[in-house]
């Protein structure tokens, strides 16, 4: 047994599971090859980062840190969970991985990302992680009212120890990447994550991954990005996403990589009583 | 379908003020441009009645009394006499106000006011226009013209035959003297000869023929003329006691769209209305490219809509 399942206390339902998990990623990571150390590092730093460490009493634990709330109503948590039921993963993978992307920004791309991850850590109670790889143009910060510096960016560009961030007390199974201060080159990010392939360090921790993507329209590392993710999902903006912008981008994904559309901020005006007969 | 529903829906207020435009527009076009239609009904009695044989002065014996007093009237209407006397009642009675509305009001005379036999002694007058109480005034004005110009034409007839035949009985009169004069001096001149002896004397019948020939004249021409003096103030009588208005002049039709002829213009433009917000609608349906209904996109896509998420309020997106 290693330092941190030593450390590992009962955090929410199946930690314990989580610290043998973590454990085994350990031991896991000291055969990585060369090519693979980066790999090794993250799970590294996410068993680091899950480790609670004693505390002064009265104390909180000072690192972790934790979001208030999740900001969603449960409505939209529950239209979220729809979407996710409605991908087809493969049963034989412990741990589901999904991308959520968009064409533009202001489609409620992570709106989406984070009510899929709430729901699908309350549903399975497994450990979800919601991580923001939009580099470029991150919002984690805003939505959870966290500081924006420190995140995956800077731990990929050498920095000490990763961020990572506990969910709220009414989901405590989730727990949140930023991606950190806003970065000019976000390319060179998913090639470190996808070349050295980062995140299959995490398919033994975790249970879910929900990865908040950069929207696809304008961006030239648009396959790099979705090859993080085993699905994927594209979330369109009711009556502002142009069709053909939708269209664009699941032919550049790949009609067989694409799970399915969420349409976000509808407002149908038609009465109830008169779909139907349409 | 559904797509434009939701975008009829979407912006109710602005549809419902659009298609509230073609409907005033349809009701301003049926009031501004409604006609009136003033009607009155004449009866003329029968002529048979004054007399098994009594014919008015220029009746055809093949029509039947509201067909002559029709036929009458419409002459009537198209003299210059009479657009004098409309003008000048128009004008007094201040029914018309304006100069130019007087011209038209008697251009139109010609084609708007009708005279049509409504049965074998019933005649229905109408008269069509922009307002109400000239189409009134006019019909009633027209009545009385009518019977005035009427009379005044069956007496200048009456006096026209009785002129004539006055003539003819005076130059029958002298021609008739002159024979008996001549008759006279040839007998006179053959003592003995009596218009008995007509056969032996050839002189003496032709005398005495022309004698009985101008006197047969004159008793025709005196015949003539007192047929034409009892037709002249017959007719001009009749006319006068046998026209009667049975239904006075009135506006048919209601008050705001007058004889509903306006309503066909008013629904052209209500259609056109409305045709022009369903083109809108259409149109913004067309120009909307946006992903909006679920099956639409899943037809053009080929992926599913997995879920759809309504308004989040307050929500900038991300």
């Amino acid at each position: 047994m290693g330092p941190v399942a030593d450390q590992a206390q009962p955090i929410a339902n199946g930690s314990t599971q989580l610290a043998d998990e973590v454990e085994q990623v350990v031991e896991e990571t000291e055969e990585v090859n060369a090519g693979e150390e980066l790999s090794s590092q993250f799970s590294h730093s996410i068993n680091d980062a899950l480790t609670r460490r004693p505390t002064l009493p009265g104390f909180a634990d000072p690192r972790m840190e934790r979001i208030n709330s999740i900001g969603l109503p449960p409505w939209f948590i529950d239209r979220c969970r729809r979407a996710y039921l409605s991908v087809a993963f493969d049963a034989a993978v412990d741990c589901r991985v999904l991308g959520v992307t968009s064409t533009a920004y202001g489609e409620g791309k992570t709106s989406v990302a984070i009510g899929i991850a709430t729901a699908m850590a309350v549903d399975t109670k497994k450990s979800t992680l919601l991580i923001e790889c939009d580099f470029a143009n991150p919002s984690f910060y805003k939505f959870f009212g966290i500081t924006e510096a420190g995140g995956l960016s800077e731990w990929l560009d050498g920095g000490s120890r990763l961020r990572i961030v506990r969910g709220a007390a009414l989901v405590p199974n989730i727990y949140v990447i930023p991606s950190g201060a806003a970065q000019g080159e976000p390319a060179r990010f998913f090639y470190q994550l996808v070349d050295r392939n980062v995140l299959d360090g995490l398919r033994g921790i975790f249970g879910n991954v929900v990865i908040d993507l950069p929207p696809m329209l304008n961006i030239s590392y648009g396959s790099l990005a979705c090859a993080l993710a085993d699905r994927l999902l594209i979330v369109a903006r009711s009556s502002v996403t142009l069709t053909a912008d939708l269209e664009t981008i699941v032919t550049r994904i790949g009609k067989e990589r694409v799970s399915g559309i969420v349409l976000n901020g509808t407002d149908q005006r038609t009465p109830s009583w008169l779909r139907p007969l349409l | 379908m559904a797509k434009y529903l939701e975008i009829l829906f979407r912006q109710r207020l602005r549809f419902a003020v659009l298609l509230l435009l073609p409907v005033v527009l349809g009701v301003s076009a049926a009031v501004v441009l409604a006609g009136y239609r003033a009607t009155a009904t004449l009866r003329i009695a029968d002529p048979s009645a004054i007399g098994p044989s009594f014919e008015p002065v220029g009746w055809s014996p093949n029509q039947t009394p509201a067909q002559n007093l029709a036929d009458n009237v419409s002459q009537v209407v198209k003299t210059p006499a009479f657009s004098q006397s409309l003008s000048t009642r128009l004008t007094g009675s201040g029914a018309v106000s304006s100069g130019p509305e007087l011209q038209q009001t008697l251009k139109s005379t010609s084609t708007g006011l009708k005279a049509v036999a409504s049965g074998s002694h019933f005649v229905t007058l109408t008269y069509t226009c922009p307002h109400a109480a000239v189409c009134l005034a006019v019909v009633s004005d027209t009545i009385d013209i009518f019977k005035e110009e009427m009379a005044a034409i069956q007496q200048d007839q009456a006096t026209a035959a009785t002129t004539f035949w006055s003539g003819q009985l005076k130059d029958a009169q002298a021609n008739l003297a002159a024979a008996q004069v001549e008759l006279q001096n040839y007998a006179s001149a053959h003592p003995g000869t009596t218009a008995d002896a007509g056969l032996s004397d050839p002189q003496m019948a032709l005398l005495v023929s022309n004698v009985q020939l101008w006197r047969g004249k004159v008793t025709e021409a005196q015949n003539s003329l007192s047929q034409a003096q009892y037709l002249g103030n017959a007719s001009t009588r009749f006319l006068q006691i046998g026209t009667a208005v049975v239904d006075p002049p009135h506006m048919a039709g209601s008050r705001f769209v007058g004889d509903y002829s306006s309503l066909l213009p008013a629904a052209l433009v209500l259609l056109v209305g409305l045709a022009a917000v369903a083109a809108y609608i259409f149109l913004l349906g067309w120009a909307d490219r946006t992903a909006g209904d679920p099956k639409l996109l899943e037809r053009r896509l080929g992926v599913p809509v997995v879920a759809t998420i309504p308004k989040l309020v307050g929500s900038g997106g991300a």
